[in-house]
């Protein structure tokens, strides 16, 4: 679990700069980098990070860092 | 060939530290040297973009160039920035990319014909389905002319702004007439094909457009993969993951056709390379070469290189072997493609062959930086990329049913246009080796000249020689006082307001076509300034240099100019000139930057000079 939080966040912060994950609130409306658009490719990095591949109404509700965490880990495993 | 890559993270850690410096040369040269490692990371890819952003106004490093690149589009291409970024830089550009607002093409193309500052290439990419799923279209002529026509009109509206790049129209993702039909004329596919044959009509017809030729690498790709459906029905992305970097190096190439500096020479190797196995010690009746396996794919190769002829491009070889057993191999053997006549020189000794390249370009007259080699050693490769860096090095696949994929992905040898005097090089550089032999014979340089039998035509520049013109101040480096780049669009503009002039050349041996250009900028009292100033390589030696700049200047005075400037701006390459204007009684008025200028009166009357007895005309003066 820590290990692919840690691939996880390395992902977040090459794609959008720093990334906080202080709260599982953050939510990515509140990240300037992270809009519709950085979700693309931002899913399209995480699927080949992990082997994984979202649905679009996955990657629809990946707001989050802890989304998304939750969703990897869900498919990962 | 480049240094070990190093892994994604040690790559990611070089790009963040010359970001934090600030350290444009860093930045970028690391990346280009590990393109490979960060196109391979998606995460790394993006990162990479976003670091370099407030890099890109810093001042160029050596060896690379600014490049603004404005997309208009009509589907979601953000995701593929990323690549296109990756892959300029690879190229050598610092791209500042920009994307137009979605859909909005034809406003940007109408709107308005004032220049807007932009300076750079204007790509539109238009995703089929989108222009003809959506348009109405409903398999009619009528509805192909009413597209064709709206397409037309925004491109010609968008040459008249500036360099611009239009994409072929890949397949669309659904065509309906196939499910009825498979021979309907209107289908959305022979559609498709009628406006691709259209838009390269039109690229043919207006020298400030280019064509990228997307719909041959979905081709290659292959039709059915080269989307994805998931993104492209969400995101209305146009290309699956995989696609991407394909689409974005075939736009780097195409770039770098049009602004970059093309390779003008490949020189290769024989053995395993040219044929399967190694001549001196397989025998001409034992190396591959020919209609059966694997002899095939070899041809397939020598296949294209010969066809580089056609496209205005050099062959050499440079081999470890016996001369006359390769030369009588290619003289006698029935299999053999490449004859001798197809090779503009060659090396074939024992010799280190990072030596016979620098010899070959010698005798050739280019520089390092124009040469592609091919060779199948990694010794040899590695050789010369670490005493040549400036040479392009290919190795050339042990596997033969590696070699078409080699060839589809060989770079450096893209060429937006092939212009006639992209062939004429040919049969000069081929006509060397008889110069050679008759200056040898002449011991008198001014005898020699004049046995050569030169014949000049000089020209104010006209329309037909522009596309010639803008390749000169593409490529030439060495005898060019500014090295200034323009593109066909640009030099089309000076060609209107009369400021450009042409030489050509004749000799004995061959025609070599456009050989000189000046582009001049008049500066409204009375004086003129020399903003180009250039001679292709394939002149020099001739002393035809001087005249060019006598009949110039002549004209200039006969148009009631009273005064002329000449321009040296020294780069790595042109130190061969840095003399021309003083050793031709210009006199060094000022220095600007590094731009040394020098001023030759012309209230005196048409200057004399004691150039050599050369057959000069002149056409619209």
């Amino acid at each position: 679990m820590a290990e692919t939080r840690d691939r996880l966040l390395t992902i977040l912060q090459r794609q959008l700069g720093t990334v906080s994950t202080d709260s599982e609130e953050v939510a990515a409306r509140e990240h300037a980098g992270w809009d519709s658009i950085a979700l693309i490719n931002l899913i399209l990095a995480i699927e080949q990070e992990f082997g994984i591949v979202f649905t679009p109404e996955e990657a629809s509700i990946a707001t989050s860092f802890q989304t998304l965490l939750d969703l990897v880990v869900e498919k990962a495993h | 060939m480049s240094n070990p890559p190093g892994t994604a993270e040690e790559v990611a850690n070089l790009l963040q530290a010359a970001r934090d410096a600030d350290d444009g040369e860093a930045f970028f040269s690391a990346l280009r040297e590990n393109a490979a490692v960060v196109r391979a990371d998606l995460s790394l890819l993006t990162m990479a973009s976003r670091l370099a952003e407030p890099l890109l106004t810093l001042p160029e490093p050596p060896g690379f160039r600014h490049l603004n690149l404005r997309v208009l589009r009509n589907a979601t291409l953000e995701p593929w920035l990323p690549h296109v970024f990756v892959a300029l830089v690879e190229r050598a550009f610092i791209p500042s990319l920009s994307l137009g607002d979605f859909d909005v093409y034809e406003a940007y193309a109408f709107e308005s014909t004032e220049d807007d500052g932009f300076d750079g290439l204007t790509l539109v990419f238009w995703d089929s389905d989108r222009l003809i799923g959506d348009s109405g279209f409903t398999s009619t002529e009528r509805d192909y002319e009413v597209l064709r026509d709206r397409l037309e009109n925004v491109l010609r509206a968008l040459a008249l702004r500036g360099p611009t790049a239009v994409c072929t129209l890949a397949p669309p993702s659904v065509d309906p007439s196939r499910v009825v039909t498979s021979h309907d004329e209107w289908s959305w596919e022979r559609t498709r094909g009628r406006l691709n044959e259209d838009l390269l009509r039109w690229a043919s017809e207006e020298s400030s457009v280019v064509v990228l030729d997307l719909a041959r690498e979905v081709a290659r790709f292959g039709a059915g993969r080269y989307r994805d459906s998931r993104t492209h029905y969400a995101y209305q992305v146009p290309f699956g993951p995989e696609f991407m970097p394909v689409a974005a190096d075939a736009l780097a190439g195409l770039v770098s056709a049009v602004l970059g500096t093309p390779r003008k020479c490949v020189v290769v190797d024989c053995d395993n390379t040219l044929w399967g196995g190694v001549l001196g010690e397989d025998g001409p009746d034992g190396v591959a070469i020919g209609g059966e396996y694997p002899g095939n794919l070899y041809r397939e190769f020598q296949l294209f290189l010969r066809s580089l002829g056609g496209r205005g491009i050099l062959l050499a070889l440079n081999s470890k072997n016996n001369e006359r057993d390769v030369l009588e191999f290619m003289a006698d053997s029935p299999n053999m493609i490449l004859r001798e006549e197809h090779v503009a020189a060659h090396r074939i000794n024992w010799r280190d062959k990072a030596g016979n390249l620098s010899e070959l370009a010698e005798e050739l007259n280019i520089g390092l930086d124009s040469i592609v080699f091919i060779d199948d050693s990694p010794v040899e490769c590695a050789l010369v990329s670490s005493l040549l860096p400036e040479v392009q090095v290919e190795r050339f696949p042990e596997d033969p049913l590696a070699i078409p994929d080699f060839i589809s992905n060989l770079r450096g040898l893209e060429m937006v246009r092939v212009t006639a005097d992209d062939l004429k090089r040919l049969a000069s550089i081929r006509a060397n080796g008889q110069r050679e032999v008759l200056r040898r014979s002449s011991g008198d340089l001014r005898e020699f000249l004049e046995t050569l039998d030169i014949r000049l035509v000089v020209r104010r520049g006209t329309s037909d020689q522009v596309a010639r013109v803008s390749q000169l101040t593409q490529r030439t480096n060495q005898f060019n006082l500014t090295t200034r780049r323009y593109t066909t669009s640009e030099v089309a503009e000076f060609v209107d307001s009369e400021r450009v002039y042409t030489m050509s050349m004749e000799d004995r041996f061959s025609d070599y076509g456009t050989v000189a250009a000046c582009i001049l900028l008049d500066r409204g009292d009375g004086g003129v300034v020399f903003d180009t100033l250039l001679l292709s390589c394939r002149a020099f030696g001739r002393h035809v240099e001087d005249s060019f700049l006598l009949v110039v200047l002549r004209d200039l005075a006969a148009r009631g100019f009273a005064w002329v400037e000449g321009e040296y701006r020294p780069t790595e390459k042109n130190a061969m000139v840095e003399d021309f204007f003083p050793g031709r009684g210009f006199e060094e008025v000022r220095v600007d930057g590094t731009s040394h200028f020098f001023r030759l009166d012309l209230s005196a009357g048409s200057p004399q000079s004691d150039v050599f007895s050369h057959g000069i005309q002149t056409e619209g003066f």
